[in-house]
């Protein structure tokens, strides 16, 4: 009971967040949604017992496609002053 | 998009955007309905061949031994991706960092070497368990990236072939155990290394795989930074 509900809040949870992703106005809390996605992405692929693609998904996905993408949305920003 | 001469308003874009979504949807899902529900796939095969494979875990086994061929071309692929991050810049850019966030500095001094020991764990881990040449290349490439992030354009002072041995480390080594398949009269990469000390292999496999993976990581980010401060 307590394992359908948490994979009903994953999944559900990743449908609002990737909903979140493209709807976003601002494109850094587009990248921090896209954050939270990856990291709840990879605990559903712990639930699917894939734990590989699990580690893969939580450091490829979320954090270096996170940074990757942080440091293009702050970039046009920047007005000549860095960071 | 926007050289296009006449551009579609943004209503119709999101229409256009909605139908391919969805149409893609259903594609997927009616691809994934004809999959037989009990697929093994390659679960069987890496099970048998698992004690010849050197690797204890099925998955490492597979990745590393059963379909290296595949595990080449990923290499390929990332390599390829850092020669055209490297043909985006020309020389050196000039070393102004900022030298100032202390409490950064010295929190990323601490956090450091414990990354270089996860990394260094999950690469091991991945004869055993979940963990390998991705994951732990991914957290090393992180290390340089933090780094990075302090101020320290550590690329400045490395030797620009010894980044490109680093970027192609990989797959020279997967390269140059194929030839050995070969010279001893198999196919390439075909159960290639059965007859030496697979378990060493493999772990040689894994150590210079993340070796590579973790430089075109530090060198995506970096790099990037650095064209952002040119522009």
């Amino acid at each position: 009971m307590i394992l359908i509900l948490l994979d009903g809040i994953l999944s559900s949870g990743l449908i609002l967040l990737a909903f979140l992703i493209i709807t976003q106005r601002s494109s850094l809390k587009s990248v921090i949604s896209f954050f939270s996605f990856g990291l709840l992405m990879s605990i559903s692929w712990v639930r699917l017992m894939a734990p590989d693609v699990a580690l893969a998904e939580a450091a490829i996905g979320a954090g270096l496609t996170g940074i990757l993408l942080l440091s293009a949305a702050a970039a046009p920003r920047g007005n000549g002053t860095n960071e | 998009m926007s050289s296009l001469p006449v551009r579609p308003s943004s209503k119709t874009r999101l229409w256009l955007a909605m139908i391919i979504v969805i149409a893609f949807f259903c594609i997927l899902t009616s691809a994934s309905l004809d999959l037989p529900t009990e697929a093994g796939g390659l679960t069987s095969e890496a099970l048998i061949n698992l004690e010849k494979s050197g690797a204890k875990n099925p998955v490492t086994a597979v990745l590393l031994d059963i379909r290296l061929y595949d595990t080449w071309l990923e290499m390929l692929v990332l390599l390829i991706g850092a020669i055209a991050v490297l043909t985006l810049i020309d020389g050196k850019t000039n070393d102004s960092p900022a030298w100032d966030n202390i409490a950064l500095y010295n929190l990323i001094r601490l956090l450091l070497p414990l990354f270089i020991v996860v990394a260094g764990y999950l690469i091991w881990l991945g004869k055993f368990e979940a963990g390998g040449a991705f994951q732990g290349g991914v957290v090393l490439g992180s290390a340089g990236i933090l780094f990075w992030i302090t101020g320290r354009r550590y690329t400045l002072y490395t030797s620009q072939i010894a980044l490109r041995l680093l970027i192609t480390a990989g797959t020279i080594f997967i390269c140059l155990i194929g030839l050995l398949a070969i010279l001893g009269g198999n196919n390439l990469l075909e159960h290639s290394f059965r007859a030496i000390d697979s378990g060493l292999l493999i772990l040689g496999i894994e150590v210079f795989t993340a070796l590579s993976i973790a430089a075109t990581i530090a060198l995506l980010f970096s790099e990037k930074k650095e064209l952002d401060e040119r522009w």
